[in-house]
This record gives C-alpha cells, sequence and structure tokens, in this order.
C-alpha cells in the first residue's frame, strides 16, 4: 500500500490553535482534497504534511509499497506546489533544473528537463533569469519543480491559482493522468478543483458550500 | 497563608549569612610563623587557650601565660594587661604576631574570649575570605540556572510544550540575576583584594561571557515575535552556548594563568572546594548558602510559573470571550 | 541525520554560482575589509605598532569581517523566500553541510584578503613562524565559520538580523578568539610551535564540538 496517515495533528501558533485533532488517510489511486475557508489553516496543513513545519502534537506516517518511509527520507518522495514557494529567481529556468536534480542526486538530462518544461507550456529556448516570468509561468514552474524527480506523493496547495483555463486544464489533466500511480492531495476552495477529488477533509468543520454546488 | 518551609528558608539563609559573617577567624602558631619566618610583623588573629593560670608579670608591665593555640600547639603567649576575670578564662582571641628570638606569641590587643568556633586564618586574605560563603554560591547559581534553563529548553524541543520555554526564559532571568550579583560582589571585593574592579582573570572573563551569553539570550528572545518560534531557537542557542561555555568555565581557568585559586599557576591550595583543602565548618556553611541558593531559585521560579499560568488563564478567557462574541 | 555528499556539494556549488552572478556579498566584503583596514591604517599613521597591538587588530577586522559575510547565505535564503523549496530538496543535515562549506570557503577567502592586506600594509610586521602562523589563521577561520553557520540560521527566522548576528555570535566565538589570539602570538613573536599546542588543541576540538552540535541541532532551527 502506498499513502499517507495524518495522525491527531495539532497546530498553534502563539498560543491560538490553528489545527486541531486532524486525522485523515489519503490513499494512491484517490486523490485527497484538503478544503476550509481562507485562513482556516489548509496551507498550514499541506506544510506539516511536506515536513515543512513540524507540528506541535501529531504524526505523520508515510508509507511506499508496505514500507514506511522516514522522515529524513521524505522530500526525495514528495512533491509539493504551493504559492508560497519561489524559485531561484536569479537562474534561468534549466538552471533551476539543473540545480533540483543535482541536490536530489539525479542525472541532468537537458533533453527530459525541456520535455518536462514543454510539456508545461513553458518556452525551453528562454535563458534569462526566471524573475523576468509572469505569475501564470511561474505557476507552472512549480510544477516542474514539484514533478521533475517523478514523486509519489504529490502535494497542491491551490495549484490552479494564477492559471488561465488552458493552464486549469493542463494542471487537472495531470492530476488525472497521475493519480492512479501516485497519492495525490489538492489544497483548494476551486470547485473545478474539488471534483476530481474522491475523498475530503475540511480543515473548520464546515462541509463546504461547494459541495452543495450542482455539478454543472 | 505562608507555608513552613518559607519560614524555614528564611531562617535558614539568614542563620547560615550570620555564622558565615559572625564566625570570628583565627590563626594558630603555625600561621604566626610563616610570617615571622619571612621578617613580617604584621598582627593576625589568632586564639590561645590558656594551658596554667599562673600570670608572670615582665619589666614592661606585660604578662607572661603558658598556653596552647587552637589545633594544640603549646607555646608562651604575652598579653598587654592583665584582663579581669583571668581567673575564670578558658583563653582568648588575640591580635598578635610572633616573637621569633624569645619563641612567644606577642599579643597587641585582646579581642575577646576563646572563641568556640573559628574559622582558620588565610594569609592574605583574612576576614576577606568570608565573602566565599556569597560568591561562591552565587557563582554556581549562575551556572545551574544556566543548565536549568537548557534542560527546560530540550524538554521544549522534544515535548512543544510552551510551558517549558516559560521555565526555561525565568530559569536564565534569575541566572542573569545571580550573574550580575556574582559579578558585582567580586568585583568590589577585587578592588579591595587585588587592587583593581577588574582584571580579567580567566575566572573573570568566564563570568563575563557567562553575562554576554545571557544577554544574547534575551535579546534574541526579544527579536521573535511568534512564541513557538522564539521558544524554539532560544533553546538551540542556549544549547550552543553550554557547549563552548565548559571551555571557558571550567577548561579555560584551569589551564591559564591567574589570580583565582586552581589556577594553572596557583601553587598554593588548587581548586579551593573541589581539592578538599577547605575547612570542614566553612565548606558546611558554603553548602548550605547554596543550598539555600537553591530552593530560593526554585521558590523564585515557582512564583513566575503561577504568574505565567494566571495570564495565560487570562488570555485564553479573553480569547474565548472575544470568539463568544463573534 | 541522513548525511549526502552529493547534496550538499549541489547547494554548495549553488551558492558560490549564485554568488558570482549577483555578486552581493563579495564587493560588500571586499569594501568592507578595506575600509576596516584604511580606519586601522589611518588610526596608526605611520606609528611601528607591538606585535601585541597589530594582532588584537587582525582579529578585530577578521571578526567584524565575518560578522558581515558569514550570515549572508541563510539570510539570502529567507529572504529571496527560497527556504521552504530547500526544505523540499533536501536533509536539513545535506543543507547545513552544504552552507558550512559555502561558509568555509568564504571565509577562507576573507581571511587571506586580510591577511594578505595586513602584511603588506604593516611593514614592520614580521612573523617568525610562518607556517604555524597560516594555519592558526585557516584553523580560526573554520572555527568562526563553524560557530557562525547556525547562529547565522537563528538569526535568518529572526527580526532584527544585522545587529543580532554579531551579538549572539561572540560570547560563542569568545573561546575561539582567544585561543586564536594567543596561538597567532605565538606564531608571531614566539620561537618553537610547541608552545602553541594547548591553543591548537582547544582550536581543533572547539570546531568539532561545534560542527557536532550544529549538525545536531539544525533541523530545530531549519523546520518552523
Amino acid at each position: 500500500m502506498t499513502g499517507i496517515t495524518v495522525k491527531d495533528i495539532t497546530q498553534r501558533f502563539n498560543r491560538r490553535t490553528v489545527l486541531k485533532d486532524v486525522n485523515f488517510t489519503a490513499e494512491q489511486g484517490k486523490v485527497f482534497g484538503i478544503t476550509g475557508k481562507n485562513g482556516s489553516g489548509k496551507s498550514t496543513l499541506v506544510k506539516i504534511i511536506s515536513g515543512i513545519i513540524s507540528p506541535t502534537k501529531g504524526s505523520i506516517a508515510f508509507t511506499r509499497n508496505g514500507e514506511d518511509i522516514p522522515s529524513e527520507k521524505r522530500h526525495e518522495h514528495i512533491g509539493l506546489v504551493g504559492p508560497y514557494l519561489t524559485l531561484y529567481e536569479e537562474f534561468s529556468a534549466l538552471e533551476n533544473l539543473r540545480f533540483f536534480h543535482s541536490i536530489r542526486g539525479l542525472k541532468y538530462d537537458e533533453q527530459q528537463s525541456n520535455e518536462l518544461l514543454a510539456r508545461l507550456d513553458l518556452p525551453t529556448d528562454r535563458s534569462d533569469p526566471i524573475a523576468a516570468y509572469s505569475s501564470g509561468m511561474m505557476q507552472r514552474m512549480r510544477f516542474a519543480f514539484a514533478l521533475l524527480h517523478d514523486p509519489a506523493f504529490l502535494f497542491l496547495d491551490e495549484p490552479t491559482s494564477n492559471l488561465d483555463t488552458d493552464g486549469k486544464n493542463k494542471v487537472h489533466g495531470i492530476v488525472r493522468e497521475l493519480s492512479a500511480e501516485r497519492c495525490i492531495i489538492i489544497a483548494t476552495n476551486d470547485y473545478e478543483d474539488f471534483v476530481l477529488c474522491d475523498d475530503y477533509y475540511s480543515v473548520d468543520g464546515s462541509v463546504p458550500a461547494l459541495l452543495e454546488q450542482p455539478a454543472n | 497563608m505562608i507555608k513552613w518551609w518559607k519560614i524555614v528558608l528564611f531562617v535558614w539563609i539568614g542563620v547560615f549569612s550570620a555564622l558565615g559573617i559572625m564566625t570570628p577567624i583565627a590563626g594558630g602558631l603555625s600561621d604566626l610563623a610563616i610570617f615571622a619566618e619571612v621578617g613580617d610583623t604584621r598582627l593576625i588573629p589568632v586564639a590561645m587557650k590558656i594551658a596554667d593560670h599562673d600570670l608572670t608579670e615582665q619589666e614592661d608591665g606585660t604578662f607572661l601565660v603558658a598556653g596552647e593555640d587552637k589545633y594544640g600547639d603549646d607555646a608562651m603567649f604575652v598579653l598587654p594587661e592583665k584582663p579581669a576575670g583571668f581567673s575564670e578564662a578558658e583563653g582568648y582571641l588575640l591580635d598578635a604576631r610572633y616573637d621569633k628570638e624569645n619563641h612567644r606569641v606577642v599579643a597587641a590587643e585582646i579581642l575577646g574570649d576563646y572563641p568556640g568556633w573559628s574559622f582558620p586564618y588565610i594569609p592574605g586574605l583574612g576576614e576577606r575570605a568570608k565573602i566565599i560563603f556569597f560568591h561562591v554560591p552565587m557563582s554556581w547559581m549562575t551556572v545551574i540556572a544556566f543548565l536549568v534553563s537548557m534542560w527546560f529548553g530540550i524538554k521544549y524541543l522534544r515535548k512543544k510544550n510552551l510551558i517549558d520555554d516559560a521555565k526555561s526564559a525565568y530559569a536564565a532571568g534569575l541566572g542573569l540575576l545571580f550573574c550580575i550579583l556574582a559579578t558585582v560582589t567580586g568585583s568590589v571585593w577585587a578592588q579591595f583584594n587585588w587592587g583593581t574592579f577588574w582584571n580579567w582573570d580567566p575566572r573573570e572573563t568566564s563570568i563575563f561571557v557567562l553575562l554576554l551569553i545571557y544577554g544574547a539570550y534575551f535579546t534574541l528572545r526579544s527579536a521573535i515575535e511568534v512564541d513557538e518560534k522564539r521558544a524554539r531557537l532560544s533553546a538551540v542557542y542556549s544549547i550552543l552556548a553550554f557547549v563552548t561555555v565548559p571551555f571557558f568555565i571550567f577548561i579555560m581557568p584551569r589551564i591559564l594563568p591567574g589570580l583565582h585559586p586552581g589556577s594553572a599557576d596557583d601553587v598554593n591550595a588548587g581548586p579551593v572546594v573541589s581539592s578538599g583543602g577547605m575547612d570542614a565548618g566553612m565548606r558546611v556553611i558554603l553548602y548550605s548558602m547554596l543550598l539555600g541558593c537553591i530552593v530560593l531559585f526554585g521558590w523564585l521560579m515557582s512564583i513566575q510559573m503561577r504568574v505565567f499560568r494566571i495570564t495565560q488563564k487570562q488570555e485564553a478567557d479573553d480569547i474565548a470571550a472575544a470568539e463568544a462574541i463573534s | 541525520m541522513a548525511l549526502a555528499v552529493k547534496p550538499a556539494s549541489a547547494l554548495f556549488q549553488k551558492d558560490v554560482r549564485s554568488e558570482l552572478r549577483t555578486r552581493y556579498t563579495l564587493n560588500a566584503l571586499l569594501m568592507f575589509v578595506v575600509i576596516s583596514i584604511s580606519v586601522v591604517l589611518f588610526s596608526v599613521a605611520g606609528e611601528t605598532l607591538q606585535p601585541e597591538i597589530t594582532i588584537g587588530m587582525l582579529w578585530i577586522v577578521m571578526f567584524f569581517s565575518a560578522m558581515s559575510g558569514m550570515s549572508r547565505t541563510f539570510v539570502a535564503e529567507e529572504e529571496k523566500g527560497t527556504t521552504m523549496t530547500l526544505q523540499l530538496l533536501a536533509s536539513p543535515s545535506s543543507i547545513y553541510a552544504g552552507k558550512l562549506l559555502f561558509n568555509l570557503l568564504l571565509i577562507v577567502c576573507l581571511n587571506a584578503v586580510i591577511v594578505v592586506l595586513f602584511l603588506l600594509t604593516m611593514e614592520k610586521f614580521a612573523i617568525s613562524q610562518p607556517g604555524l602562523f597560516w594555519l592558526v589563521i585557516l584553523l580560526g577561520g573554520f572555527g568562526i565559520a563553524s560557530a557562525t553557520t547556525i547562529i547565522a540560521a537563528i538569526i535568518a527566522k529572526a527580526r532584527t538580523k544585522g545587529t543580532l548576528f554579531p551579538v549572539l555570535s561572540f560570547p560563542i566565538l569568545l573561546p575561539l578568539i582567544m585561543a586564536g589570539i594567543s596561538a597567532t602570538k605565538t606564531a608571531v613573536m614566539g620561537t618553537t610551535w610547541e608552545a602553541a599546542i594547548p591553543d591548537l588543541q582547544l582550536l581543533v576540538s572547539y570546531i568539532v564540538v561545534v560542527i557536532t552540535t550544529s549538525f545536531l541541532l539544525f533541523d530545530y532551527v531549519w523546520k518552523d
């Protein structure tokens, strides 16, 4: 089995409880949704699952093919897309990808990297620093960052913000394509993202209003 | 209601402070001989017991008496006048020097009756030796408070409970207080004993570094706004400081030459407290004062923790009230 | 504690390339060194100094140059907002190792520049044992870099980064600086290098202790 078990996660900032006793399981082959109003702690939960924040209480277990992944190895299996991620803006797209390959201990292949960029509709012929990229292109670069090591666990935080319809469709296509083999978690308020999810967890406990929205 | 142990604590510290201050310092023949040997005619306090109540009046109007000192060495000693009640007296505490040629102790003044309990005379220190009952416990408390602070810091890193962080910070606060007291008492004492307020002797350097570390610790705390982050980073800093501070507190003062006992070039005593060269009575008082300081420290900690819990509860109530309104 | 050499060296190379491209730190540091040595020279104004004073000045310049340069690697990641990205790319220990490598390189270059400028401008500053002298400068630099790397990671998370850095670093560095100054004196004025052995031992054990502790603690600093 490949999946994530989130157990009794509690997070406090300045004695304010942001998350309280979060429990859920996400499995390979299913897309898991995290919903909640803005500021309810969706991103905090995603950061905790990704290992960026260590929670005040509780634990998260990663299992890949029945084997437990220790916390110091998890970054090798996780791909995260989030609005708070910044890439190295003083480098070009390919230089960024080359650095990501080498720091992950992967062999860098320019051909492959160009294919990845092309797949995300990013220009392959630009060697200028990505600081000049638009916010939509930056969001696609984040996908390149998250997908390049072919992770088993993919966490998407507001994946379609900053994207046009084309981009959204592209992302949804990627999610559908990968969901059979991967464990995918999407944190979103966007109805179109949410319909992809097989199961969900609501951070603020409320049943999301968007569920009641007719799916037309 | 005042709990009984608080009264015990006050009495304890009071009694041992009084014992430390009031107990007379009295040397013996061997102390007198050291000065006589080098021709030093200074007067030092000695305790002489009367062995034979026969007084011999001498030509210059002084009186010669047979006696023994506090360590049991026999000697003749000379009193400047015949004291009242001589026939009942057990002995005297004298301000005296040693007359090498005539082999007798010559008293310039009778300071008082023979003390049943006294501290040994330490050459070069005299009465100033008594600082040890205050300065040394304070210096140790500085280090103990630091250890307690780090201990709760580690506990916070393991359990992520903000109460541990509060304890860590309060221990550091008290440590800073003890550190300042130790520095000030030591510095004032150094002016009288070594001639300057500050000499950059290795011990002085190490307490100064502790002062800096405490200062840096609180500066760091004030520069972080999120409680959890502050707790984590300050705990890390105190551990980091702890692994480097031993270089100062324990290694450097022992390998570098200095003025404090136990320095590398100290041929007399070695570390006063740990080597066992200290008078048993002084040691009892020193350890009792240290114990008193530790209990006082624990008490102050518990008061501060009570304040912390009350403020925390109040804040929680405020948040709950605010949420109830909205 | 999963320390892989590859991620560390990749991060190191990235930092070097980024530094060579932007030159934020390098130019500023070079100017800082030139300025502080000029201040020393102005204040001396042609007088011949006692070697003890020159050594003290040398260490002051080395300390404050390190204070203006060593915090850069972590503060830069925090300012650019790439800390989280880095967290997803490698284990904390390899991040620490990579940053430590970069700081070691930086301080070796920095100290080399400082010492060479000192030797060129202080005409009467003769060194009796050059081998020992350079060894002490190297070890001293390593010690400064090893202690300040984790402090840089700490202050990167705080508000007043620039001023906080020397405040936190100085007490931690003091044992190292004192041993360093004493060993430098032996190298400059002494006749045998054996006299510096206790100081060298202290320098080496300091470096080992601080780096080991940093590896153990870095996790808590690095993760929010």
